[in-house]
């Protein structure tokens, strides 16, 4: 391959729709490029080669000065992919080369990779290079709008040059796609994320077969230098945890058997204390994954119930309860213990919804999910009101740290629980509990955004914009749009939302900062507009069937009809569903009849229907046809019943104070003629 | 605007997977209501099928995807002055630019908003042009570049144009074959009007409807048995075919409101759906029989009641299903269900 197929096939490994959305990490060592190479017969030399060479507009000959040449105007060359990307591939590629080196030499490394025997010192013009990697990001954000993936520019320790490819390495592929191993062996769920201090205990308890060492000797460093990166580990792990399913896809190397693919999902506590202090506690979960149509079915062993649940909105379940009596019952989930925790099974569905045995439980309130109760969660936040459930030797470190963290905290006497668990009322924790997890209160901000997104990553109606959320705030963070500040409309909830006359069309930057710490997205709102085509649309036979060939007629699609065949006409009938008494009126003074005391009649149509409402006000329908109107229909010669005459009079003229009059001028035109007739009748 | 999100959504996709479907209603449409839990199962169902009787859309289910259908006018089947409903795809602009083509025709026309009962706030509002004559409509129709058929009311025609129970029968195959040993089998009860596990029907009925899962790709599949006969049927179809072997009338009809009730687990097959709710072109409202026992429909039973449907269509309705019309007062029988 040459360097421009060589830049393609890299950039088409880490940059593509499965990556939409989720961080890229140019994470490039000598196996992913043999890999990459070998369909093509190709191995890390031939790459190498190609990049001493570089595309064929260069001219330059420092290997710097190279890709930078590649970069400039890149965009008026028509091409698929930056054609310097892989120059920073092989910026990376020399930060992962193994060797007799100092860890933080970088230069020496790239040089032995290129085979360059220039003196020591940094590389001509490699300043030049972050220009490179601040396009990457552009094209890769705002150009791509994260379709392909997305991209961040970091800059790892102090090394202003050298970090940009050092950043890339914080985890490899490889390792990212095993991550679900791990999540699944520390029980995590992808609904509800531990807080990102406890993660790096998680990954060292269950991540030896799957981290390699350089992950694990940046987790477990406490240098201020690479502190930027570790965080950035954290939020990738986090992000693979958020958009896990629940299954387990096993990667290449990892010797671990396969589990067989049953869906899990993590039940939550909920709590509803009544004003009697008593406590009703139940179940229902959230997950990722979609809901079968039917709803689920789940058994619990040595239980002689069904419990079934369906999903209640956005991945939230309803509670799980037995529907096949007179009258449901809810699970009581005080039956269970809940420091072993419990498995209900679906064996039809393969689902699995387990409860993680601890024994500390905390709830936050339901309402920012539109639930009720209190709801159990895995992290603690700030300035959120909670409860928390205790057992054992959990109730006196607990109620030790609530005490002199929180500012509210009080022990509340309820019954409802099971035997031995404490309930405890709490409010603004101000730091974590020392041992319990849950406890844990994170200093990673982090900005999200929920809604429905449009085809694209970043782009939402602007009928329904997003909602941003803010997790680990102080409760003193600020957001802002486009440099303006938002107003946060409940303070009990860290929610803001984007005002209405937010602008279209535009790259729209949210940005929340708390102290020294902030995070940010980007958006773009657009009106709604249909879509380009509905040819699409299947058609149906006369029995409503979808047609998989092309048939003749009749057919419909949607309530368009293509039948060959004309259709009889419609039978117009009179409106006698208007109200139940109607008063049908005639073209002639004294064509008359009060519906349903009396029969309607063949002899004349009526023009107008007279419908009485519940209010005693009589309102005017026309009922004659489109023409009458265009012929200005008007009132003819009177009958010669003068009883008949005398109750038209009394229906269009003496009733008129109580009559509403139709809409139309052309209609209201028509009415006034009769009225001035029925006066003078 | 809120209930119209899902269907603005949906018009800015044009065609949307099953799933992404299910992902866009969840968000747009369900939220815990009340603290008791006791949001109608059947809400996702219930709204899929109205959106398109309504004419918003069409679903595939065997592709799994959802299609929007193209904006459209068509007649309702008024007396007096036309009316011309508004299906398929939508957007705000272009309910503006119809508002604006009307209001330059205050004269002759108007545009008419009807939000659906409470129980279907999901459904947008029903947007209806009233106009002095169909020449109107059109002009209006053209100037925002929505198609039209105004001819005939649209549900006149659907009526015509669906297929008969007796055409069904005409088409059946039945073939002596052994049953099914698919587990999950349920059977059509008469009594019930829905599907159980267990065959309550009378011994003495030849025909029963069955349904089987298919343990592989959880396919449903219906077969209609006449003794160790066989005939794979529609669901939709084949329910009624069940009723009309067994004289089972459950169509009611309210002649003085012009309101027709459809069992609720026996819905109308797609096509007369389609009919009956275009009638009005609002939503059909939930009821629950209230009183006695109306023939085959049992106190308690679910209805759908459809709004102003004329005595020609319900009576082709009828005609096409095989049944008689059950003639009753609604008022008397009926119970709205959550209003």
């Amino acid at each position: 391959m040459n360097y421009i197929e060589w830049n393609n096939v890299i950039a088409k490994h880490f940059f593509n729709n499965n990556m939409a959305r989720k961080e890229v990490l140019l994470y490039v060592n000598e196996a992913i490029i043999d890999s990459l190479g070998k369909p093509f017969g190709d191995d890390i030399n031939i790459f190498l080669e190609a990049v001493k060479c570089g595309p064929p507009w260069v001219t330059r000959t420092g290997f710097c000065q190279k890709a930078h040449q590649s970069y400039s105007n890149w965009r008026s060359r028509s091409l698929q992919y930056p054609p310097y990307i892989a120059y920073l591939a092989c910026f990376v590629l020399a930060a992962t080369q193994e060797g007799d080196w100092a860890p933080h030499a970088y230069y020496p490394r790239f040089r032995k990779l290129l085979d360059e025997s220039e003196p020591q010192g940094i590389l001509p013009s490699i300043d030049l290079m972050d220009q490179l990697w601040e396009d990457l990001e552009k094209w890769c954000n705002e150009d791509k709008k994260e379709e392909l993936g997305r991209f961040v520019k970091r800059i790892r320790g102090n090394w202003c040059n050298v970090g940009l490819p050092l950043s890339q390495t914080i985890i490899s592929n490889e390792e990212r796609k095993n991550l679900n191993i791990i999540f699944e062996e520390a029980k995590l769920d992808p609904t509800d994320a531990p807080p990102p201090e406890v993660i790096p205990r998680i990954l060292q308890k269950f991540g030896q077969n799957v981290l390699e060492k350089r992950t694990f000797k940046l987790l477990s460093g406490t240098e201020e230098i690479d502190k930027v990166l570790k965080t950035a580990l954290l939020s990738v792990i986090l992000e693979e945890l958020e958009q896990w399913d629940g299954s387990i896809h096993l990667q290449s190397n990892v010797q671990e058997a396969a589990k067989p693919s049953i869906t899990k999902v993590w039940l939550r506590l909920c709590l509803k204390i009544d004003d009697n202090n008593f406590v009703t506690s139940s179940f229902r979960f959230k997950t990722n994954v979609l809901f079968p149509e039917e709803g689920l079915c789940f058994e619990l062993s040595g239980d002689k119930h069904v419990w079934s649940c369906e999903e209640d909105h956005e991945g939230w379940s309803k509670k799980l309860k037995d529907v096949s009596g007179e009258q449901q019952i809810i699970f009581d989930a005080s039956k269970i213990d809940w420091k072993n925790g419990v498995v209900f099974c679906d064996q039809n569905n393969q689902w699995e919804a387990r409860l993680k045995g601890e024994t500390t439980k905390l709830f936050f309130s339901g309402s920012n999910d539109s639930l009720y109760d209190w709801i159990e969660t895995h992290h603690l936040e700030r300035g959120l009101e909670f409860r928390v459930c205790c057992y054992g030797e959990d109730i006196q470190k607990v109620k030790i740290w609530g005490e002199s963290n929180c500012s509210k905290f009080t022990q509340k006497e309820v019954t409802g629980l099971p035997k031995g668990w404490v309930l405890f009322y709490g409010e603004n924790a101000k730091c974590s509990c020392p041992d319990i997890d849950v406890l844990c209160l994170s200093s990673l901000l982090r900005l999200k955004l929920k809604g429905i997104k449009v085809d694209n990553p970043n782009i939402y109606l602007k009928i329904a914009p997003p909602e941003i959320v803010v997790e680990n705030g102080s409760g003193d963070e600020k957001v802002i749009m486009n440099e303006i500040e938002l107003n946060q409309r409940n303070r009990d909830r860290p929610v803001w939302r984007i005002p209405k006359d937010a602008p279209i069309n535009q790259k729209i930057r949210i940005e929340v900062v708390d102290g020294d710490l902030q995070d940010s997205k980007t958006l773009e709102l657009i009106d709604p507009d249909l879509a380009s085509s509905f040819d699409l649309v299947p058609h149906r036979d006369n029995f409503g069937e979808i047609v998989k060939k092309e048939i003749e007629s009749p057919k419909v699609s949607g309530v368009i009809i293509y039948s060959k065949k004309d259709t009889e006409v419609y039978p117009l009938t009179l409106p006698t569903h208007l109200s139940e008494r109607i008063i049908f009126i005639g073209a002639k003074p004294g064509e008359i009849i009060d519906w349903p005391n009396e029969l309607l009649s063949n002899n004349w149509s009526p023009i107008w229907a007279l419908a009485r409402t519940m209010k005693k006000v009589w309102v005017v329908h026309y009922c004659g046809n489109p023409k009458q109107i265009q012929d200005h229909f008007n009132p003819s010669l009177p009958c010669k019943d003068h009883s008949a005459k005398k109750k038209w009079k009394k229906a269009v003229w003496v009733n008129r104070k109580i009559t509403k009059e139709p809409n139309l001028t052309r209609l209201r035109l028509m009415w006034a003629k009769y009225k001035e007739v029925a006066h003078h009748v | 605007m809120s209930e119209s999100l899902l269907i603005y959504i949906l018009s800015s996709k044009g065609k949307v997977n099953i799933d992404q479907y299910n992902k866009i209603f969840s968000m747009t449409c369900l939220a815990s209501e009340s603290e008791d839990d006791d949001l109608d199962s059947y809400t996702l169902n219930q709204i899929s099928r109205l959106l398109e009787a309504l004419g918003f859309c069409e679903f595939d289910f065997d592709k799994r995807i959802l299609y929007m259908c193209q904006p459209f006018l068509v007649l309702l089947p008024t007396f007096g002055l036309p009316n011309a409903v508004l299906v398929g795809a939508r957007t705000p602009n272009l309910i503006k630019n119809l508002k604006i083509a009307v209001s330059k025709r205050r004269e002759t026309a108007q545009l008419i908003e009807i939000e659906q009962a409470r129980q279907n706030k999901n459904i947008p509002a029903l947007v209806k042009i009233e106009a002095i004559d169909t020449k109107t409509i059109s002009e209006i129709a053209n100037e925002c570049n929505i198609k039209h058929d105004l001819d005939q009311p649209v549900a006149w025609s659907l009526v015509n144009l669906s297929s008969s129970i007796l055409e069904l029968q005409q088409s059946l195959k039945f073939e002596k074959m052994p049953e099914l040993n698919w587990s999950g089998k349920r059977i059509f009860s008469i009594k019930k009007l829905s599907f159980s596990d267990h065959d309550d029907n009378n011994s003495t009925n030849l025909f029963k409807l069955l349904e089987y899962k298919n343990p592989v790709n959880q396919q449903k599949h219906y077969w209609l048995w006449n003794g160790d006969q066989a005939a794979q049927v529609t669901l939709d179809w084949g329910r009624y075919l069940l009723l009309k072997y067994n004289n089972a009338n459950v169509l009611l009809y309210d002649e003085k409101l012009s309101k027709m009730a459809v069992p609720f687990f026996v819905p109308l097959p797609n096509i007369l759906a389609k009919s009956a709710a275009l009638c009005s072109g609002l939503a059909p409202i939930q009821g629950k029989v209230d009183s006695n026992t109306i023939e085959k429909v049992q106190v308690n039973n679910l209805i759908n009641i459809y709004s102003d449907i004329p005595k020609p269509i319900v009576d082709k309705i009828a005609e096409k299903l095989g049944q008689e019309l059950i003639l009753i007062s609604l008022k008397n029988n009926i119970a709205k269900c959550k209003q």
